[in-house]
């Protein structure tokens, strides 16, 4: 109880009024899960609850997050074709973290519709696993049968817990303020004013914006992992090097893990997943990652994104079919490039600029800007320090870096994270970007 | 549980402990590389100028030391604005009189390189007071940890181990003409290739206009109550509206008989500047630095002779 009511009152603090979304979603989905049991035997009742669960969330995420871009584009379209439209789009505050939490709170319902968690009576325990507060608004997305018997029940929080937790929380916090913050000094500018700069400047931004999406969202996994760990609660490993990731499929199964796997166990499966043939198997994929770039925000951008994934993924399932999935370090190079032309397409502004970034980048130009070159020299070796931090513990859990066999060491990188952070973070409050979506 | 107890106390103390040892060897570090501290003060300039990056790179104090025999230190910082100004007066004013300080015309909205700047002279209790205006989390990060007074600084430190700021007495050269819109050859907004508001991070804070014009004030009394002139300089600029500060130092200067020497587009008093002498639009390239400090030259030859 006293962890709901953290969790209420941590998002109340960023707009109260929105609680009462979070209470309806969580009422509903309580009350259709309820009802999903109670109707093991009766097929009828049980899919009308379960569509009641999936529209209600639906309905809260379509109006909140996408009603003006539908209304946009329906304008444009009707315009386009010559018919004066009569529609105004809505000023309508998006739900910070809706998105995360309406799809957890989904995921609930479809799992004990397929029988594979039993609903919880517990009204309390379920409003927690939809609110808990260290990952409500940017994830991991936990499922029921992981998060919920680690909430009913009774906790002892363990010192060596306590302790990895706090591990998780500095080194998440020196990937954001200083890693991607400090990334977002030379990125936020270049893509703000992509008209005055060219080729290389492009390249070496939309190289830094892909380690401040990585650090700045992996950071904010870590610190959320980190802080249920040390009340006993442990939460999903949502990334695992995806810059190593040596084809698109390795990158999706190592990026957000929490989300693609959602994605692939409620959608893709669903939808047929790979068992009706290859031209199925294609549109499965389409769907699944369109609907996945959507799901990061109402634009374009993030739909195209969504798309190049999809067809990259097509292209590695086809190799794979061949048998051609490089595995080697041209495989990881590769992955490396392709993520990176795709992240052009999630940062820009909209469609046009980011075709005309990637048309300069393919139009070589000389000039460079440095704009301080302290920045340029700390997004570089910032870089450099947590690829090697995170490859020397690839296959420790959680990426903990702080994981040292000598308690000396641990405490020598303890400190030194914490000086990096105080002398080289950026303090301006950078939010998130991961909780836009 | 007691051992546990025992070993997360131990951690905080080593901190803290740490935290004063990095604070002192930062605090010598910064002394010795800080061009300010070394050179210019013991040198005792007969005029110092104070400004922000516009006016660093575009006094050069061997053309006023060539050409008319002036000693001068070009002292301005980049990002800076009265906060700045007003401690570097502080600082000097304590070690010494000199006998102009020529004021630019900084913005009067925020001010983001004064900490950076000033770090090293908390010690002096004006510049203590002068950054006691930063937000309540960053005077009590201040406080509680000794060494995040250096956020930002070590990087810069590393860098003077490399580069010798006092090459030129503290003006640091522009080099290359104005740049120009690649796609249509228009000239470049202005801000556009400066938005780098954040890079100075919490130390960027609005500033509140009546204080910045009771700061103003205060500099013309102080300096005058030690036997110190003032000049305020308006930036010569390439193109572009002038900013509100223009009008408030303007203003300032009319209310306490300061000279002010307005080199904007404005007043067309410069004709001697073009478009190739700018390396942006308010920034001059070494060329237009020549020139200007030739004209400025001329001027505080003439305020220091009691010419004006």
């Amino acid at each position: 109880m006293m962890l709901l009511l953290a969790s209420y009152f941590f998002y109340g603090m960023w707009d109260w009024r929105f609680l009462f979304l979070i209470i309806l979603s969580t009422t509903i989905d309580y009350l259709c899960g309820l009802k999903i049991g109670h109707c093991q035997n009766e097929q009828a009742k049980k899919k009308t609850f379960l569509f009641i669960s999936i529209v209600s969330n639906l309905l809260i995420l379509g109006f909140f997050k996408y009603a003006n871009f539908f209304i946009g584009n329906l304008i444009f379209f009707l315009e386009s074709i010559g018919i004066q439209a009569n529609l105004n789009t809505l000023n309508i505050i998006l739900p910070v973290g809706i998105s995360f939490y309406t799809f957890q709170s989904m995921s609930y319902t479809i799992d004990v519709y397929r029988g594979e968690l039993k609903p919880t009576k517990k009204y309390f325990d379920f409003a927690l696993y939809v609110a808990f507060f260290p990952q409500l608004v940017a994830g991991p997305i936990e499922r029921a049968k992981r998060l919920l018997p680690q909430i009913s029940f009774e906790r002892k929080v363990q010192f060596d817990d306590f302790t990895l937790g706090c591990r998780l929380i500095l080194w998440g916090l020196f990937k954001k303020v200083v890693v991607a913050d400090g990334l977002a000094l030379y990125v936020d500018p270049v893509f703000q004013n992509v008209q005055y700069h060219s080729s290389f400047t492009f390249v070496v931004a939309t190289f830094f914006f892909a380690f401040q999406i990585y650090c700045d969202f992996s950071g904010y996994s870590n610190i959320a992992i980190g802080l249920a760990r040390m009340m006993g609660i442990r939460l999903m490993q949502n990334f695992r090097l995806p810059y190593m990731a040596s084809n698109i499929r390795d990158f999706w199964s190592r990026w957000h893990i929490s989300l693609s796997t959602w994605l692939r166990d409620y959608l893709y499966i669903p939808l047929g997943g790979s068992r009706f043939g290859y031209l199925k198997t294609c549109r499965n994929i389409m769907i699944t990652m369109l609907l996945g770039g959507l799901w990061h925000g109402a634009n374009w951008t993030f739909v195209f994104w969504g798309a190049l994934h999809g067809g990259y993924v097509i292209i590695d399932h086809l190799r794979g079919k061949a048998g051609k999935v490089q595995g080697n370090v041209i495989g990881v190079v590769t992955t490396f490039l392709l993520v990176l032309v795709s992240w052009i397409f999630f940062r820009a502004n909209n469609l046009s600029e980011a075709l005309f970034i990637v048309k300069s980048i393919f139009n070589p130009n000389i000039s460079f800007f440095v704009g301080a070159w302290t920045i340029v020299a700390q997004g570089f070796l910032s870089i450099v320090f947590i690829y090697l931090m995170e490859a020397r513990v690839k296959d420790v859990e959680y990426c903990d870096v702080l994981s040292f066999r000598s308690a000396t060491m641990q405490w020598i990188f303890s400190y030194l994270l914490i000086f990096g952070i105080i002398f080289f973070g950026v303090g301006s409050g950078e939010q998130f970007i991961y909780f836009q979506f | 549980m007691r051992k546990n107890t025992f070993k997360i106390l131990l951690f905080i103390l080593i901190f803290f402990a740490l935290d004063l040892c990095v604070d002192r060897i930062l605090s010598q570090w910064s002394k010795k590389t800080n061009s300010i501290y070394t050179k210019f003060l013991h040198k005792e300039p007969e005029v110092v100028f104070l400004g922000d990056s516009k006016l660093r790179s575009s006094i050069n104090p061997k053309v006023l030391k060539e050409n008319f025999g002036i000693s001068s230190y070009n002292a301005s910082f980049y990002g800076t604005g009265m906060i700045y100004a007003s401690g570097m007066q502080a600082i000097t004013l304590e070690h010494y009189k000199p006998k102009v300080f020529v004021l630019q015309s900084m913005t009067t909205l925020t001010d983001r390189g004064a900490m950076n700047a000033l770090t090293p002279f908390l010690n002096n209790p004006k510049v203590y007071k002068l950054l006691d205006i930063y937000p309540y989390y960053v005077a009590l990060r201040h406080r509680l940890l000794k060494s995040s007074k250096y956020n930002w600084m070590l990087l810069t430190m590393v860098k003077r181990l490399f580069v010798d700021y006092d090459l030129f007495y503290g003006y640091v050269p522009r080099y290359g003409a104005q740049k120009v819109d690649r796609t249509s050859k228009k000239e470049i907004p202005r801000g556009a290739m400066l938005d780098f508001g954040a890079a100075f991070h919490d130390y960027e804070i609005p500033m509140d206009q009546l204080k910045v014009e009771q700061m103003i004030l205060d500099f013309v009394d102080e300096s005058r109550a030690y036997g110190v002139k003032v000049v305020i300089v308006a930036q010569p600029m390439l193109y572009g509206p002038v900013d509100d500060s223009y009008y408030v130092f303007k203003r300032i200067a009319e209310e306490k008989g300061v000279l002010f020497l307005d080199y904007t587009k404005k007043s067309n008093r410069v004709t001697a500047l073009k478009e190739k002498h700018f390396n942006d639009p308010i920034h001059l390239n070494h060329q237009g630095a020549k020139i200007f400090s030739q004209i400025m030259g001329e001027e505080i030859k003439k305020i220091i002779m009691g010419q004006e």
